[in-house]
């Protein structure tokens, strides 16, 4: 019994860094209409530019956040306006087709720098130090990564629905054409929405850097988590993405107590189910 | 004297499809000018190259004797151009208020504010948190034109004032277009509804398949001529 009550938090908490993967694809989905198949690529090369500062470099961490994450966020806006920009129109396929071509390039770039290795970043004795409530522990490192994921999804919320560049953000998903004429730079604002998505990822980038080890390789299966998220908790939903990212989480670990082999599995199963039974999302159709 | 706005020979296109051809229509300071024709006339299109929504070349579009024709919407915005689009395309999941300061995006300084259009509108008073989607077409329309007035405009496109709201309403609508006028805003009128039109208007443009084919001071058309107009005889 404690041990599933160990697991089901375990699952919980994961969800949060599983929410922040997928609150940059929901993000620049719901404003571009451009499904990113290289996310999942732009992710581990946060994870990437981290281990370069950190283990590398040997700066310290809070000077690589510092570094990482503007870097993601110009690398975002860049990709934007320099390429992606000019694919996005009435037809969904140029997107598709160049963001694969990221995703690729990104892959075999990663491998030439830094080679198939495993990484992992040691962010030292947090990870192992942990919360012991009656039977229960948690991990203060998993804690601390949940509550800086609520803390950037309630962030994102914060912009949307309380800021001026959230009320563009939300006028250009509703009608970019419209946005224009009321004297809104699209091009821009595509630019800076998907900056925040990059530095959303790079946040997720640094705190997943140290939760498993990853290698250049690992993007496609980040993408698969991201999507499984947006699309459980409903697309278009700010908090929608922290329900999914629990909601995968738990599930995956209820499968991983039953039996290890089975925690992948149990995840795209409930994707599977959710998608079957409430297509709109956990919170879709409400924000 | 050079016209406010004007527009010389212009042609438009959708793709290989010729939408307007030749069209010379001329806005004075201070005027109200309507343009009335047929379904599929081209009156739309003929707003829609004023905004820069569909690309027309440089010297065909005039603004104070500069040419703008085909610059991005976004910057014809700044230059003073506001619209009031056809359907009134409000954005689904702003509030009214939120709707109404994205006619600030266009960075004018002016008069206009949201207490200003609460003035004009007091319909929308209650209304303010509300969503767009939540309203009521003529509360619609209400905000359509609070959001084309937040942008300081010194011109107003009107696509289809009226169309599929209550002759009340209309009138309650209707009331804003003088209060416009006293603010030194000039405006463009596309109407369905022929008689309100010359109304509300100082000079008429009648579009056919593209063309001009009739045109005149609003009190001076006849309803017979203008009749014929649609039809294509010449009037
Ligand atoms: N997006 C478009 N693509 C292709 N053709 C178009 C497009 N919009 C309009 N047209 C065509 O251009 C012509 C003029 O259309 P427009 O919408 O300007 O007419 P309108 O006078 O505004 O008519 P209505 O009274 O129905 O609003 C029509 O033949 C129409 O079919
Ligand atoms: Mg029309």
């Amino acid at each position: 019994m404690t041990e599933l009550i160990n697991s089901l938090a375990q699952g919980v908490l994961i969800g949060g860094l599983y929410a922040l993967f997928a609150a940059g694809l929901s993000l620049v989905f719901g404003i571009m209409r451009v499904v990113n198949l290289a996310h999942g690529d732009l992710i581990v090369t946060g994870s990437f530019m981290t281990f370069a500062t950190v283990s590398m470099l040997g700066l310290p961490l809070w000077l690589a956040v510092l570094i990482v994450l503007p870097m993601m966020g110009l690398l975002g806006y860049v990709l934007q306006r320099g390429l992606l920009n000019h694919t996005i129109g009435t037809d969904v396929l140029p997107p598709l087709l160049v963001t694969f071509g990221i995703s690729i390039i990104l892959q075999n770039g990663l491998l030439q720098i830094f080679t198939a290795d495993n990484r992992k970043l040691d962010f030292g004795a947090i990870e192992v130090m942990s919360l012991q409530m009656g039977p229960v522990a948690m991990g203060w490192y998993a804690i601390l990564v949940f509550a800086v994921a609520v803390a950037t999804i309630y962030g994102l919320q914060f912009l949307s629905y309380r800021t001026r560049l959230g009320r563009v953000l939300r006028a250009t998903t509703d009608d970019p054409e419209v946005a224009r004429v009321m004297g809104v730079r699209t091009d821009h604002v595509f630019g800076i929405a998907m900056a925040i998505a990059l530095v959303i990822c790079g946040i997720a980038a640094i705190l997943f850097a140290a939760w498993t080890s990853f290698t250049p390789l690992s993007g496609p299966s980040r993408l698969l988590i991201a999507f499984e998220v947006v699309v459980i908790g409903g697309i278009g939903s700010i908090w929608g993405t922290l329900a999914g990212g629990i909601t995968l989480g738990v599930a995956q670990a209820l499968g991983g107590y039953l039996d290890p082999a089975w925690q992948t599995l149990a995840g795209h199963i409930v994707f599977v189910i959710i998608l079957a039974l409430r297509p709109a999302g956990i919170l879709g159709g409400r924000r | 004297m050079t016209a406010l706005l004007e527009t010389r020979n212009l042609d438009a296109f959708y793709g290989d499809f010729q939408a307007l051809y030749g069209v010379d229509v001329k806005l004075e300071e201070g005027q109200c000018v309507a343009l009335i024709g047929p379904n599929g006339a081209g009156k739309t299109t003929l707003l829609r190259s004023l905004v820069g929504w569909v690309p027309v070349a440089r010297e065909t579009v005039l603004l104070n004797g500069q040419p703008i024709g085909g610059m991005g919407p976004d910057k014809i915005v700044s230059l003073g151009i506001a619209s009031v689009p056809e359907g009134r395309r409000l954005f689904p999941s702003l509030t009214v208020d939120e709707n109404l300061l994205m006619g600030t995006e266009s960075g004018r300084a002016g008069p206009w504010t949201l207490d200003k259009v609460m003035e004009v509108f007091p319909a929308l008073r209650d209304r303010r948190r509300h969503r767009g989607s939540d309203l009521s077409g003529g509360q619609q329309q209400m905000v359509a034109i609070g959001r084309a007035l937040m942008s300081n405009p010194k011109v107003v496109l009107f696509d289809e004032l009226s169309l599929g709201l209550a002759p009340t309403i209309v009138n309650d609508i209707a009331r804003a277009l003088p209060l416009m006028r006293d603010n030194g805003i000039s405006i463009v009128l596309v109407e369905q509804d022929v008689r309100r039109a010359l109304a509300m208007s100082d000079y008429a443009y009648c579009i056919l398949e593209g063309r001009i084919n009739l045109q005149g001071v609003s009190a001076d058309l006849a309803f017979e001529d203008i009749e014929k107009a649609f039809f294509g005889a010449e009037a």
